[in-house]
């Protein structure tokens, strides 16, 4: 050690004072690639190795559920529809075999009449994946923007908001959204949808606003009003971009627990209603063919399993990828 | 159970903490980072070290591992010995049997040190039951004579509370109570005092400082504060990037210094007493009939309380400043400083008084003229890392004053901010960098640079340079001084730093508990000090010369007792039962 | 694994529950025997649970798996031979052997066994829930009664507390603590052993002991305890059920919460003084993270109370889910109507005891 000090007295003063900057020269940092805070969220969620797997398996059931039956002109490569009987096509039990591979008929069976079951359960897919990304989008616009404006603006609107929020809340959810399901015509899906996302959005509306009363006292926000900022753009450009970690993950969260809902409230009878078709109903309609045809029970519920399970580990990976801090050693 | 020990002991027999080629390296995200490379450093009983450097410099690492406290992703070689146990020779169980017996830590922040949940006492008397010290009522009874010793008032009632129901520096002392609680050989302060009120400082030093005298315990002290050093230390180590680079006594190292990171360091702290010109530049004169750029008359913050009344944080505040004047607005926590300048930016509703801002009423005016006059007033914060929104690249933090106020088209303000990350002295490679990938001072530059957007007539500095390292500090304060003298604007500095303010300030305010203490030139105020809070104020502030601050240390003495308080310092005769 | 307790849908699961758990173990136990393969499974898929929730070094693990496996393949063997699920008894010695266990356990939890004081107040407090309860056996067995049932309960929870403060030392607060809680899981145990003694004598009576449908067997009478046997085994079910959904926004809060507070600065200073990381997540972590919980249990109750809508559908019970649900499908606002004024004021009332409770256990919050 001494050897360096040495070395270093014979440089002149001014080099030796520029050599011990404590800041690092910008300069140089132009070899160092420059990550902008979206780029280093992508690597990390893409580390994550539950979320990864989720994310394919999720992609795998989505696509199969709609490319089966075609969308819009182009024709699904699965050759039965979930309408028609087929009384001739052997008997009801699966043909699908994993060893030797084979895929049969009827890989999921047939139903107590003869529908094709495999079609059935891709229909009750679609309904359930589609209700499910609408009430997430509804539900987290509703609910963010609400948050937002109780959060930065306090006082009265506040107080309105979050007491509305509170009635939202107290009644148990599973109740309201019956309610309300009961009251819209059970064949119009979108119109489901529309009505679900109106009732879940309060989780989304506290978790904002509590992002939101926190990130307002951020010396950023201070100084964007200190130029003069009008509030509305201090909310968009520099609130909710700094928020958007949480309404992200909750909105994963969101779109898990809409699944749940929507396959519940098909179950007792509040929402989707035949003759169009959903996992939850068909869970409901073969509940007691659980000894005679266990097939009937077993494939739907597996799917809401498997597309909730992967929603949920899809929002835990983006949980850590925003907030690394977040893990358990 | 404890001896006290005579000075004459101090400093000899074996060394109570030593590192021998202490090399750490940690695995990150994005590749390693070598903490440590290679130091040596020795502790011996009844002295203080005092390690030294900015941030970055692996002190704070060298420190935690003395305690076996690292993260897995640490990777440690040579030799970490405290009293004669060999950390990386020691298994989990014998690594807990000497943290808080052989050697105690006290850590930076008192306000979160403590468990809110758990009583005081409790705290306490868990460490002895731990290690098999005392228990029971035993226990108790002995944290009640720490508490007392460590000169808590009152330790019987106060060991039944809750944290929250003391103030910072009565925490502060409660953590070096913990510590002392099994009667450690080394305690290891880690920027014990960084985040208290100067005077409170003072009091802790001056108790740490009787630990050494009269417990012949060892102390490794952790700062990156001069003035803590000249007062504290016996021997000092400098360390830079990982490396000791300079070691010797305080008066070697202070007063003649070799290395030239050591001189660096020392030319850049800010002196009390050696008024302006301290980094280069002095800030201009300012003519006498200059016209008024902010009058401030009579002006009171209150802030509401449920079910009782209104706290006034402040409350008939007056003073003027003068257009190219720096006036400095001093005061510690509490005194309502930073109230004083967020009113002023409308960013608190003030209750009464009326503040003239360029020959406009602030707080008269409403919707697009408070906007107008916005224009003219810059702001800068103190926090780095939080003044920006870290998902905004440089180049539009900056131009957003222009964008808000609708100045120019995209072009000219892209020139704008060309021009102005040359005046702040900021590569303009700068332009499309995020905020996370600029060091601290970068980034105050990148404030500074949109605080000077719109050419303000006025800039409001709110502790700009409280969170930066020491040499950086003194880059961007003498930035700001140059910035001044071109751009002629009127600055409120508010500072609770009094050597800072004497270097860059004409006039002084000084505040407490919300009023005004004491106002005038700097020579008045810091030179010459009327009121007592301001004496007790300028007596508490270090100076980093060793023995100048003996002997200041010694005057504030004898102003505490002539003001009838005594001396902060431990008290053996509640500790020898 | 909390993921699989968000994910899963109730209904499907409650109906799987009410095939498997009831339907099949209905049909097992008629001859309640252990085949080796069930033993050989259960003992090696307990005892790793349970070896991973302990923890430790690999060694550590190995040996608790092995000594676990081991007593599980003896006490299961036991079970086979004696049809112990036709005619379990715990016995009074059992029943000493468990209480004494209960007691090194609190003892070892708080405060360790240095203590005198509270190893003391612990010890006598379990002498005496064991003399008490030999005493009363016989008089319980024959003529039980909800209200005796539950003085004796209030006399166990004040004996504790006596001893707690009489032989608590100095440690009075924590003596006091432990000692209650020894004597209501006594207590506790107490219960189960007369509710076993008797199990016998209900399955002479029903066959199928595990109900689908219902909430009480009808036209059924047998003895007061044949009757909260019926009760309970009705419950069963769906208690099940309804924990999955509150175990998994527990499990989750918690998890949140817990790793918000390792991050603190006062762990950090706990583990400072040398505490062993068990303390420091037991005594000061757990404290902490658990006072947010508070609100979460007041809302998670007061949902329970409407939100059982599907419970009640799958196993027939004629409760506040069901009126709310006949009453939609018959588009009755009364019965729906009724059911919100209950529900909304379950809620509010749980929620200002959440808030009680809150202010409470957090001392920063001025009372």
């Amino acid at each position: 050690m001494s050897d360096d000090t040495t070395n270093e007295e014979t440089m002149s003063e001014q080099q030796s004072a520029e050599a011990f900057e404590v800041e690092e020269n910008l300069e140089d940092a132009a070899g160092h690639r420059s990550y902008s805070q979206g780029t280093l969220i992508r690597r990390r969620f893409f580390r994550h190795r539950g979320a990864m797997v989720a994310l394919t398996v999720l992609t795998l059931i989505v696509l199969m559920a709609f490319t089966s039956a075609g969308i819009g002109p182009i024709p699904g490569w699965w050759p039965k529809n979930f309408i028609d009987l087929y009384p001739n096509t052997g008997g009801p039990e699966p043909t699908l075999r994993l060893w030797p591979f084979r895929i049969g008929e009827h890989p999921f069976g047939k139903n107590t009449i003869g529908k094709d079951y495999f079609a059935l359960v891709m229909e009750g897919t679609r309904k359930s994946v589609i209700i499910a990304f609408v009430v997430g989008i509804i539900a987290t616009t509703i609910g963010t923007i609400i948050g937002a404006a109780a959060g930065y603006f306090r006082g009265i609107i506040e107080s309105l908001l979050m007491r509305a929020t509170d009635l939202v809340i107290i009644i148990p959810l599973l109740v309201l959204a019956s309610v309300l399901g009961r009251m819209s015509n059970g064949n119009n899906v979108l119109l489901l949808a529309l009505v679900l996302g109106v009732v879940v959005w309060t989780g989304m509306a506290r978790l904002v606003r509590g992002e939101v009363l926190s990130l307002r006292e951020r010396e950023f926000v201070h100084a964007a009003r200190a130029i003069g900022t009008s509030h509305w753009r201090i909310i968009f450009r520099h609130i909710l971009p700094n928020a958007i970690g949480t309404i992200v993950v909750n909105a994963t969260l969101l779109i898990a627990s809409a699944i749940l809902l929507e396959t519940a409230l098909s179950f007792l009878g509040f929402g989707v209603q035949s003759p169009q078709t959903s996992l939850g109903l068909l869970i409901s309609d073969y509940q007691s063919a659980l000894t005679t045809r266990p097939w009937l029970f077993w494939w739907p519920g597996v799917f809401i399993l498997a597309i909730a399970l992967c929603v949920n580990f899809i929002g835990d990976g983006l949980r850590d990828a925003f907030d690394p801090r977040q893990q358990m050693d | 159970m404890t001896e006290v020990k005579t000075p004459e002991t101090a400093g000899t027999g074996e060394p109570v903490l030593q590192f021998q080629n202490l090399d750490i390296n940690f695995r990150t995200e994005f590749g390693h980072v070598h903490a440590v490379k290679g130091i040596d450093l020795v502790v011996n009983p009844g002295e203080v070290v005092a390690l030294v450097g900015e941030s970055g410099s692996g002190k704070s690492v060298t420190a935690t591992t003395a305690l076996g406290l690292l993260p897995r992703t640490a990777r440690i070689t040579g030799e970490t010995v405290v009293a004669d146990q060999t950390i990386s020779k020691l298994t989990p169980r014998g690594l807990r049997a000497i943290r808080g017996h052989r050697v105690a830590m006290v850590f930076q922040e008192p306000m979160t040190a403590l468990n809110p949940v758990i009583r005081i006492g409790e705290q306490l008397t868990e460490a002895m039951e731990v290690h098999n010290v005392a228990y029971g009522r035993v226990a108790w009874n002995r944290a009640i004579d720490l508490l007392k010793a460590v000169g808590i008032p009152n330790a019987e009632r106060r060991a039944s509370q809750y944290p929250h129901e003391l103030s910072g520096g009565m925490r502060q002392r409660v953590v070096i109570a913990m510590a002392l609680a099994c009667d450690p050989e080394v305690i290891i302060a880690d920027e014990p005092t960084t985040a208290l009120d100067v005077t409170v400082q003072a009091d802790i030093l001056d108790l740490l400082r009787s630990l050494k005298d009269k417990l012949n315990t060892g102390i490794l002290l952790i700062t990156h504060n001069m003035g803590v050093v000249a007062d504290m230390a016996d021997r000092v180590a400098v360390m830079f990037k990982g490396k000791i680079v300079e070691s010797g006594t305080a008066e070697e190292v202070l007063l003649h210094a070799k290395h030239p990171y050591t001189k660096k360091l020392l030319d850049a702290v800010p002196h009390l007493g050696s008024g302006h010109g301290q980094f280069g530049s002095a800030p201009a004169d300012v003519a006498e009939d200059a016209p008024l750029a902010l009058e401030v008359s009579d002006m009171a913050v209150e802030y509401k309380r449920a079910g009782k009344k209104p706290f006034r944080a402040v409350d008939g505040v007056s003073f003027d400043i003068r257009s190219g004047e720096i006036v400095g607005l001093v005061g510690e926590s509490g005194s309502g400083k930073s109230t004083v300048g967020r009113a002023l930016l409308g960013l608190i509703p003030s209750a009464a008084g009326k503040v003239s801002v360029l020959g406009e009423d602030l707080l008269r005016l409403r919707g697009k003229q408070v906007k107008a006059l916005r224009r003219r007033i810059g702001v800068i914060f103190q926090d780095p890392a939080a003044s920006l929104n870290p998902r905004l690249p440089v180049g539009d933090v900056i131009s957003e004053p222009l964008e808000v106020h609708k100045i120019g088209d995209k072009n000219s303000r892209q020139q704008k901010v060309h021009e102005l990350l040359d005046a702040v002295a900021l590569p303009r490679s700068a332009y499309n960098r995020y905020p996370h990938e600029l060091s601290g001072g970068q980034r105050q530059r990148v404030s500074f640079a949109r605080a000077l957007a719109l050419s303000p007539d006025l800039l409001i500095a709110d502790e700009p340079t409280s969170a930066l390292d020491v040499s950086v500090q003194a880059s961007v304060l003498a930035m700001l001084i140059e910035l001044q003298r071109d751009f002629g604007f009127a600055c409120l500095f508010i500072s609770h730093d009094l050597a800072v303010i004497d270097s860059l300030a004409h006039r002084v305010v000084v505040m407490q508990h919300g009023k005004i203490v004491e106002k005038g030139t700097r020579e008045e105020v810091l030179l010459n000090p009327q009121q007592e809070y301001t004496k007790r104020l300028l007596a508490a502030a270090p100076v980093p010369n060793p023995i100048e601050q003996r002997q200041r240390r010694e005057e504030r003495h004898a102003l505490l007792e002539f003001l009838g308080e005594e001396v902060a310092e431990i008290d053996t005769r509640e500790l020898g039962q | 694994m909390a993921f699989m307790f968000f994910s899963l849908p109730v209904f499907w699961f409650a109906v799987l529950l009410k095939h498997y758990a009831a339907i099949q173990f209905n049909d097992w136990i008629a001859k309640a025997d252990f085949p080796p393969g069930m033993i050989a499974t259960i003992a090696i898929v307990g005892a790793f649970i349970i070896s991973a929730i302990v923890g430790g070094t690999w060694k550590r693990r190995l040996i608790t798996f092995a000594a676990l496996a081991a007593a599980l393949t003896i006490v299961f063997v036991y079970f086979d031979l004696v049809t112990w699920f036709r005619r379990p008894a715990i016995g009074l010695p059992v029943y000493i052997l468990l209480v004494l266990g209960i007691a090194a356990l609190m003892i070892a939890m708080t405060s360790g066994f240095k203590n005198k004081g509270v190893r003391n107040a612990v010890v006598g407090t379990a002498i005496v829930g064991i003399v008490g309860y030999a005493v009363l056996r016989g008089f319980l067995m024959t003529k039980p009664g909800i209200l005796l049932l539950f003085g004796l309960f209030g006399v166990a929870i004040i004996a504790g507390a006596l001893c707690g403060g009489f032989l608590g030392g100095f440690s009075r607060r924590q003596a006091i603590f432990a000692s209650v809680i020894t004597s209501i899981l006594a207590s506790v145990a107490a219960l189960i052993d007369l509710l076993l003694s008797n199990w016998a004598a209900y399955l002479k009576v029903q066959p199928r002991p595990i109900p689908t449908i219902g909430s009480a067997t009808a036209n059924f009478s047998t003895t007061w305890w044949g009757h909260n046997i019926d009760t309970l085994t009705h419950i069963f079910l769906p208690t099940i059920a309804l924990m999955l959904v509150s175990l998994a926004s527990y499990t989750r809060y918690t998890r949140a919460s817990m790793l918000e507070v390792l991050n603190q600065d006062y762990i950090r200073t706990a583990r400072s003084k040398g505490i062993s990381e068990r303390k420091v997540i037991t005594r000061h972590a757990l404290r902490n993270s658990l006072i947010p919980l508070a609100t979460i249990v007041a809302f998670d109750f007061a949902g329970l109370i409407g939100g059982a809508v599907i419970t009640e559908t799958v196993f027939g019970w004629q409760g506040m889910g069901t009126m709310f649900r006949e009453g939609l499908l018959a588009v009755d606002p009364n019965r729906v109507m009724a059911f919100f004024v209950v529900t909304g004021s379950a809620a509010v009332v749980m929620n200002m005891l959440a808030d009680i409770a809150y202010a409470f256990l957090d001392p920063r919050i001025s009372r």
